[in-house]
């Protein structure tokens, strides 16, 4: 099939060529086993599609549609109600080279609970092939469920990354999502704030370089009073890179009281990367506020100056900053043992090309 | 619920037509030549532009309508031909025109002799004194300032020739390529080298002129070294009983000139306006663009800015107010095609009553714009729940040496404010008004005294609620 | 003996505005040099030039650091000479730890590896003169430090990059009596430590209680008025700038 991805809820002119991604000739396939590890207080389960709640996703209906024609078995991870879980859920999806994988999993946060999972993309440095991964999600009232998401797949690797959930009442949804390395990475996020009370925090740190593209669309639907997003996205990008950002804060009528905040910070590195940015509000209630900012391009004046009044050539600052920027989202995980992991993978893969 | 609008009664079938083709779409969308050619008689086209017309003709019945702003199936496209046939247009006496409209000019204080000139019943009025006393101050310093359709056959054919729609080329949207078809007046103005004209000139000296306005086109050229300000339109709204206003505007700045387009447009509360504005910058150059609009029952306007040269800068200031029954989507676009070029973008948009306000902006800096700055920043004020603002502004970077920022802010009048205001005695409403001219300000503070002062009673106007 | 820093008939303009005017001021090794005037003078665009900010243009004359003109040298490689300028306004920089980013900057500096232990033991030491938790080390530069923080974080550089001249830009402003006790402890340090010179540019005379001052230059409108020994620092302190202004 030929595949729709990632459409702006609202589009615009069509000579930007912006208001969605695309990919064609995209064939259902079968799940990869997911390798995972469940603390206390957290089911597992395994479920079909039909058996979900309907859900809109980031990444469109064809998506959805790939997913259901792909008929996974959907790995399911519920929280016990009222109980922290102690560990986060960790979710390894260890991608082959050569291969195609479609999966699907569902997440519950039950009332009053808080879980955290870590949904960790991996493949070999230069591994080629295809992955898709539809994560639907539920936070029931009261709770919190923190979703950790890790990608460091080979620079051959098309990955199709869909997330789609509901709040209730009081509920919150963070995410952390780390494009480290990658092919040509699509990322649909929708969170429907419909519980009153209800907040998704969301950090995006990306880093993009060689002929990798990265296509991320970012919904935050408003529905509920007093609800909140706090949406952040950096990155750096060299080389050859491309990237699109379109990010959507929609403060719906009857979402009285809420607060919608989306900050972009896109470091370019090279002269030949390209980055679009579509931050949108869309409001059809009164008492709301909505705020939007983007920095997008080199490092700015004063920034450099003083960071060179420090004895560093302007090279070094910029990679100092390109690796600040990632390393501050990382800095986000809470825990250590991941963290760790990350910031040891960090270290020993350098950004900067040997090329330079 | 599609509004019909008032034409007079012709024999439709004499613009019927037939194609050969199965395409039912441009059947009941196309627009028959045989008005095209009329019209080309009637003003006594050079050849190159009867040409013109056909060919633009041709592109108009092949483009798409556009599907990603408001909408305007209350347009009768089945029977465009109505709006653009020489001589249609007006309505007849001064009875027809809407009691609303009528009203409006009471309360901004219109004086009577100029109200049936905006209603677009006819009759000259005084204006033209005003208009010959400015051309012959303009005529001293070899600024030509006259209507377009004359020019077309004058001293500046040529130059006219070389520019016209070659900014804003048939291709670039059906509207553009309607008014290529059918335009009709407008002004021209030549701004030779080396001259600052100090005083303001105004289209609104030539609002009767034939045509209406339109499908008026106005074409600027500013040679190098020079400085204008052109102020198009005026508080006033202005009355068609053909509803659809397809214009366009055709900006040239000279190297390190300076032109100032300010623009006022309150179109009554039943026009479609689909308006076309472009600037074309040359080095050092820079042109600036203050813009408020307020009415129109749907707009789709986004004066777009080519910066050509290196270090040619534009600057955007605007306010959109949407009011009852109004669908305004409005605002910018800046291409940067040379190095060291900046734009800024300052805009704010007010809805109320059920209005929908629609910022859209685009900027794209390519990859030989190197060193350009581009910074934006647009606020937006909700009135209440049953209006709509959206901001949807994009760009597009294709190159590391520049530095792009974006702010976007949504929010409601302070009730701390409201509260402070009438502490000091102002009236609820007279109390959010000030805070809504003040947020306006950004336009205000541009625009010449009498036109900020229209312009804020226009916004008090819309406040009190009075005008629906 | 050569002077550190000598400047010769400098004129700075900023977007086309000059304004700084002919300017002559010469600081040897070791030596504390204050400079003074009311607000507008143009004492922070002498700062930011001599630092190398590509904002202020030099339009006449020339600027010799340690023998060098270094007109010509970027920012950081007059880091690299011995300058440094402490910021009115320092940035943040999210991501990077104040510890991580000092010893970055050493490194460069040096083009050596800097041993960990040695390191930490010295940032600590300079930590506790200058009244600093110890956390401050791992907190991101900047990121969310008061004002008075920020001014510390400038002068904790100071005292671990260890330059031979550093200029202080209105760094007691906005501080208050205990913060400034502390930053003039840490100025004081500097000077013990390595013997390095100051130009310290400010409007008010607080920080400069505590310390010898061999030479203070009076800045008008962009112009220097008057040149002479601490005593002027006295004077201004009685009577303010009106005497120089009427220059």
């Amino acid at each position: 099939m030929n595949m729709t991805l990632n459409r702006l809820p609202s589009i615009t002119w069509y000579w930007l060529k912006m208001n969605n991604g695309s990919l064609e000739g995209v064939d259902p396939a079968e799940g990869l086993a997911i390798k995972d590890q469940v603390p206390a207080n957290v089911s597992k389960s395994t479920l079909s599609m039909a058996e979900l709640p309907d859900q809109p996703t980031g990444m469109g209906k064809d998506m959805t549609t790939l997913v259901t024609e792909s008929k996974p078995q959907v790995q399911a991870y519920i929280s016990d109600r009222d109980k922290e879980a102690s560990d986060p859920v960790l979710l390894n999806f260890d991608y082959e080279t050569g291969k195609r994988a479609v999966n699907a999993v569902y997440l519950k946060a039950q009332r009053g609970s808080t879980m955290t999972v870590v949904e960790d993309f991996s493949s070999a440095k230069d591994a080629e092939g295809f992955s898709a991964v539809q994560t639907r999600y539920e936070v029931e009232k009261g709770a919190t469920l923190k979703l950790v998401q890790i990608q460091r797949l080979g620079s051959g690797y098309t990955f199709l990354n869909d997330i789609g959930g509901r709040v209730d009442d009081q509920g919150r949804i963070e995410m952390i999502h780390l494009v480290l390395d990658g092919g040509h990475t699509y990322l649909g996020v929708q969170s429907d704030l419909a519980g009153y009370a209800s907040s998704l925090k969301a950090d995006i740190g990306y880093r993009v370089k060689g002929d990798g593209t990265l296509d991320i669309n970012y919904f935050a639907n408003h529905t509920g009073k007093k609800t909140t997003c706090d949406i952040d996205a950096k990155g750096v990008l060299r080389d050859n890179a491309k990237k699109v950002f379109r990010g959507t804060i929609d403060l719906k009528k009857g979402s009285s009281g809420s607060v919608g905040n989306e900050k972009e910070d896109v470091l370019m590195m090279d002269d030949t990367v390209r980055n679009q940015t579509l931050p949108v509000i869309l409001c059809t209630e009164e008492d709301v506020v909505g705020n939007h900012g983007a920095t997008i391009g080199r490092l700015d004046e004063s920034t450099l100056f003083y960071l060179e009044s420090r004895g560093m050539d302007k090279e070094s600052v910029y990679e100092m900053m390109a690796d600040a920027r990632v390393a501050s989202v990382v800095h986000l995980i809470d825990n250590q043992a991941i963290r760790e992991n990350v910031e040891n993978y960090l270290a020993q893969n350098l950004d900067k090309n040997l090329n330079g | 619920m599609a509004e019909k609008t008032y034409v007079e009664d012709i024999d439709r079938s004499m613009y019927d037509f037939r194609y050969e083709e199965k395409d039912a779409y441009r059947i009941e969308e196309g627009l028959d030549p045989a008005i095209v050619e009329q019209i080309s008689k009637e003003k006594n086209d050079p050849r190159w532009m009867h040409d013109f017309r056909m060919k633009s003709l041709e592109i108009y019945n092949h483009i798409q309508m556009p599907d990603w702003g408001p909408s305007i199936e209350g347009l009768d496209m089945a029977h465009i031909a109505t709006y653009v046939r020489p001589n249609t247009k007006m309505a007849n006496d001064w009875d027809s025109v809407p009691e609303e409209i009528k009203d409006t000019f009471e309360r901004l204080g219109i004086p009577q002799a100029e109200r049936k000139s905006l209603a677009g019943v006819g009759a000259q009025y005084d204006s033209e004194l005003v208009y010959h006393n400015v051309q012959d101050f303009a005529e001293k310093l070899g600024v030509v300032y006259s209507d377009i359709e004359s020019a077309l056959r004058g001293p500046y054919a040529d130059m006219i020739r070389d520019h016209f729609m070659k900014l804003v080329p048939p291709t670039d949207h059906k509207f553009a390529a309607l008014h290529g078809a059918v335009w009709s007046g407008g002004s021209f103005v030549y701004v030779p080298e080396g001259v600052h004209l100090e005083i303001p000139l105004q289209s609104y000296f030539r609002l009767n002129a034939k045509g209406a306005g339109q499908f008026e086109h106005t074409l600027i050229i500013v040679e190098d070294n020079a400085y204008l300000h052109f102020i198009e339109g005026c508080s006033a709204p202005k009355y068609n009983v053909a509803n659809l206003h397809a214009g366009c505007v055709e900006l040239f700045v000279g190297k390190n000139s300076t032109l100032r387009y300010s623009t006022i447009e309150n179109w009554s509360k039943n026009m479609y306006n689909l308006n076309t504005k472009r600037a074309l910058v040359k080095e050092g150059g820079k042109i600036e663009w203050v813009s408020g609009s307020f009415g129109s029952h749907v707009s789709y306007l986004y004066p777009m800015s080519v910066l050509a040269g290196r270090g040619a800068s534009s600057e955007f200031t605007g306010v959109t107010f949407a009011g009852k029954g109004q669908n305004l989507d409005t605002g910018c676009k800046v291409v940067h095609n040379a190095p060291d070029t900046t734009s800024v973008v300052n805009t704010r948009s007010i809805s109320k009553s059920g209005g929908i306000s629609t910022f859209r902006s685009a900027v794209v800096i390519n990859p030989q714009a190197k060193n350009s700055k581009s910074s934006t920043s647009c606020q937006s004020l909700m009135l209440d729940s049953e209006s709509r603002s959206d901001t949807i502004p994009a760009m597009d970077v294709k190159t590391q040496q520049a530095d792009v920022g974006h702010e976007a802010k949504i929010g409601r009048i302070s009730d701390d404010a409201v509260f402070y205001l009438m502490s000091r005695g102002l009236p609820e409403d007279d109390a959010r008004a000030l805070i809504v001219s003040g947020f306006a300000d950004n336009v205000g503070k541009e625009l010449p005294l009498e036109y900020a002062v229209e312009m804020n009673n226009l916004i008090r106007l819309e406040m009190k609620g009075t005008n629906g | 003996m050569e002077p550190l820093l000598k400047i010769q008939g400098l004129s700075v303009s900023v977007d086309d505005n000059e304004i700084l005017h002919d300017l002559n001021l010469t600081v040897g090794r070791g030596e504390t040099h204050v400079l003074m005037g009311p607000n507008g003078a143009g004492k922070s665009t002498l700062g930011n030039t001599l630092m190398g900010n590509p904002h202020y243009k030099v339009t006449a004359g020339t600027i010799i650091f340690n023998g060098k003109d270094i007109a010509d040298l970027s920012v950081n490689e007059r880091a690299k000479e011995g300058l440094f300028m402490s910021f009115q306004s320092p940035i943040e920089v999210p991501g990077v730890s104040l510890s991580n980013f000092i010893r970055t900057a050493l490194e460069q500096r040096s083009g050596k590896r800097i041993r960990l232990w040695d390191f930490k033991k010295e940032i600590e030491q300079k930590l506790k003169v200058l009244n600093m938790d110890p956390s401050y080390a791992d907190r991101d530069l900047n990121v969310g430090f008061s004002g008075g923080e920020k001014k510390k974080a400038e002068i904790l550089q100071l005292l671990m990059l260890k330059p031979s001249l550093a200029i202080l830009d209105e760094t007691d402003s906005g501080l208050d009596v205990d913060a400034v006790r502390t930053v003039s402890s840490g100025v004081k340090e500097y000077q013990k430590d390595k013997d390095g010179a100051l130009l310290i540019i400010t409007h008010s005379t607080r920080i400069l209680e505590s310390l010898h001052v061999d030479q203070t230059h009076v800045l008008v409108n962009g112009h220097i008025v008057e040149n002479g020994g601490a005593e002027l620092v006295d004077e201004i302190n009685e009577n303010g700038f009106t005497r120089f202004e009427e220059k």
